[in-house]
């Protein structure tokens, strides 16, 4: 049996695509194939690809629905731990027993498809993290340099969702040029268009991302002042907000300097009421009725 | 006043007010064009604060001086606290300079009522079309709906809001009478029935013009008042059938500073809050009944979920056999929701159901082992009584004690 291996670039779900569909006209089983990341190959990278057999007399051939194929790239965005399967074999797998006529293989019952489920959802899950807690702040920008992004944000997802980022934030920010930076890559939007770029070699770092941001304050104060007010120190229910809010984005929240004072000071007596106690000391008025 | 202190005053007044999602809205972006803002359906929480709460949009009163007196609330005309009005300006302002941080989704607007009903929904409505006509703003707004307010400020809110609310505020109409005398149950439903008026004429017709496209909500407060689950749930299946309503959001009272004599001084255990949205959510996605959830007088069991209460007084019903049965049952079983539901009838085109495909699909497996049979396992406690399955079931935390 000959071992067949093949180099995948970080982010490349249509070179996958198109190994997949020559294997399987190859009738390449999944177990005689070596994927390979190139993020985890390190010097082995030289050694290139294996030549892929030619098409088989009997060809296996793979028609997805386009729900199924989207299902398949979204999982492709999961970045595995290092106990974890390659994302490229699992789904050449997936394929390979689909081609089979196993349908199985990709609902969430099968102990393949149920991999898949738990990546896909991972990945959206991440997309919402970066959607909800990515901050933008925005820069002293001079009107003739009209090029410069008026918004920059800085997020260290989990796994590949700078596509979907790019996506829903230039929904969101018009005709604004903005700019996400992230480890793995930067998204630039110019008001009308989106690119992004990745590093050419290793990651970029917060360092990188300090040296082309001014830090602003006037509206991360007020934010401050909103955030400390519209909390309910009579509800207090740490455990909810951790849960729903991991710890891990917290660094770039302006908000992570309040937490911990806004929990102390609900233990320890506000939270008989819901009342900002900021306001509890203050004069109030009642209001008589006009006659 | 500064900016920030009314922020503060006013944002405080807010937040006893539950209904903030911001889900629900049509499809809309502002890439490549002038103005600012999308939606898509889906709500985004952009934080959470210490108490569990998601803070998906600017929640804040326009202004919390009040004529009125109700008595469970902190802007009630007696109530003793620090007073503050926003113009329309610092509004839009504060609405955008948040959305553009990505710290919001858009706008939740509600108020005191100040001078008269009309005024005050005219200034409210004023600040909805201020953000979408002048600054072509495309985010969410949600409106809170003066009840007395004129039919014609109503339909003119539908215009810019995505959501319209006007909250029923009490389970009864004997409780509003006596903590909200100023409300009427009549006029809470007419402004209900107004709005309910206008979604089903966009529905209808096309060509009429935009109309709240994300529904009406309603927020009742419970534990104010002595009122118990089975009449609040009863009456929450006529809202939902009577006026399109999305949501009804619970809101647990919680006690208010110098706290009038005629409402409670301790919140009732917010495990109530939940259960009740649990058998709301029953209700509106699962088929079940008001009368079936809880049979009569009295409240949902804070010790186990209402899915569950309900199946252990039907244990005739069960187990069920998963390669056979309706999907509906499935999704009455406890530990299946509606999603597994789906998959399980998804994959038994396929194939048979096994015991560890339902692990896998991340069913609740202690909860439903004693519910189901499948070709590889029937339940041990088939024949036990209501009583030992509960006790064997029930988890090691007992039911949460209110905290004071
Ligand atoms: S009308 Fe009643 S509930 Fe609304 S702000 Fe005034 S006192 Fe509070």
């Amino acid at each position: 049996m000959t071992m067949y291996t093949l180099y995948m670039a970080r982010a490349d779900f249509a070179a996958w695509r198109d190994n997949a569909r020559r294997l399987l006209a190859a009738r390449v089983s999944p177990g005689e194939v070596l994927w390979q990341d190139n993020d985890s190959a390190g010097d082995l990278f030289a050694s290139g690809d294996t030549d892929l057999p030619p098409p088989s007399e009997t060809p296996l051939a793979l028609k997805l629905s386009r729900q199924h194929l989207s299902r398949l790239e979204c999982a492709s965005h999961y970045w595995p731990a290092h106990h974890q399967e390659c994302r490229w074999a699992l789904l050449y797998r997936v394929v390979w027993r689909l081609a089979q006529g196993e349908g199985e293989a990709l609902l969430a019952g099968d102990t393949d498809g149920a991999v898949v489920e738990q990546r896909v959802k991972a990945v959206n899950h991440e997309v919402h993290h970066i959607h909800a807690f990515l901050r933008f702040h925005q820069q002293p920008v001079h009107p003739q340099e009209q090029h410069a992004p008026e918004f920059v944000a800085w997020f260290e997802p989990r796994h590949d969702v700078l596509e979907a980022a790019a996506r829903h934030f230039i929904d969101r920010m018009g005709q604004h040029r903005w700019l996400i930076m992230t480890p793995e890559g930067t998204i630039f939007c110019d008001g009308r268009q989106w690119h992004i770029e990745r590093p050419e070699s290793g990651v970029f770092t917060f360092q990188d991302y300090q040296a082309l941001s001014t830090m602003e304050n006037d509206v991360e104060d007020l934010w401050l002042a909103y955030y400390a007010s519209t909390f309910n120190p009579a509800r207090l229910n740490e455990k909810t907000m951790v849960r729903s809010m991991p710890s891990r984005f917290w660094r770039h929240m302006p908000e992570r300097v309040l937490i911990t004072g806004l929990i102390s000071h609900a233990r320890h007596g506000a939270r008989r009421l819901g009342q900002d106690s900021r306001l509890a000391d203050r004069r109030g008025h009642t209001i008589t009725l006009p006659k | 006043m500064q900016l920030t202190d009314k922020l503060i005053v006013l944002a405080d007044a807010a937040k006893y007010d539950a209904s903030c999602a911001s889900s629900g809205a049509p499809k809309r972006s502002s890439r490549g064009q002038k103005g600012l803002g999308a939606t898509n359906g889906n709500g985004i929480c952009h934080s959470f604060t210490p108490d569990g709460r998601c803070v998906a949009l600017l929640k804040i009163l326009m202004t919390n001086f009040c004529l009125y007196d109700c008595q469970y609330c902190i802007n009630r005309r007696s109530s003793n606290v620090p007073r503050a009005r926003f113009s329309v300006d610092e509004i839009v302002r504060l609405t955008l300079d948040f959305y553009r941080r990505n710290l919001i989704s858009g706008l939740f607007l509600s108020s005191g009522i100040i001078r008269s009903n009309d005024y005050t929904m005219e200034a409210l409505v004023r600040v909805a079309r201020t953000l979408r006509v002048e600054h072509q703003f495309r985010g969410y707004i949600h409106l809170k709906t003066i009840p007395d307010a004129s039919p014609d400020l109503i339909r003119q809110a539908g215009l810019y809001a995505d959501r319209l609310s006007v909250n029923v505020e009490l389970p009864t109409s004997q409780s509003l009478n006596r903590l909200a005398p100023e409300k009427s149950d009549t006029t809470i439903r007419l402004a209900m029935s107004t709005i309910r008026d206008g979604l089903d004429e966009a529905t209808a017709e096309p060509r009429a013009p935009r109309f709240s496209p994300g529904g009406q909500s309603t927020q009742m407060i419970v534990g104010a008042d002595d009122t118990d689950d089975h009449t609040i749930l009863g009456n929450v299946q006529s809202l939902y059938g009577d006026y399109r309503l999305k949501r009804v959001y619970y809101s647990a009272f919680s006690p208010i500073p110098e706290s009038p004599s005629s409402v409670p001084l301790i919140a009732p255990p917010l495990l109530r809050e939940h259960r009740l949205y649990q058998a709301d959510f029953l209700i509106r996605g699962y088929g079940f009944r008001a009368n079936e959830l809880l049979t009569g007088p009295g409240n949902l069991s804070l010790d186990i979920d209402p899915k569950l209460a309900w199946a252990l007084n039907h244990r005739e019903l069960f187990p069920i056999d998963l390669d056979r049965a309706d999907m509906y049952m499935i999704a009455r079983v406890p530990g299946i929701g509606i999603t597994s539901a789906r998959r399980i009838e998804t994959l038994r085109r396929e194939r048979r159901i096994r015991y560890t495909d339902l692990t896998r699909l991340g069913c609740s497996m202690k909860k439903l082992a004693p519910f189901i049979t499948t070709q590889d396992y029937r339940p041990r406690q088939a024949g036990l009584e209501r009583q030992a399955l509960l006790a064997q079931m029930q988890t090691s935390t007992p039911a949460q004690m209110a905290l004071l």
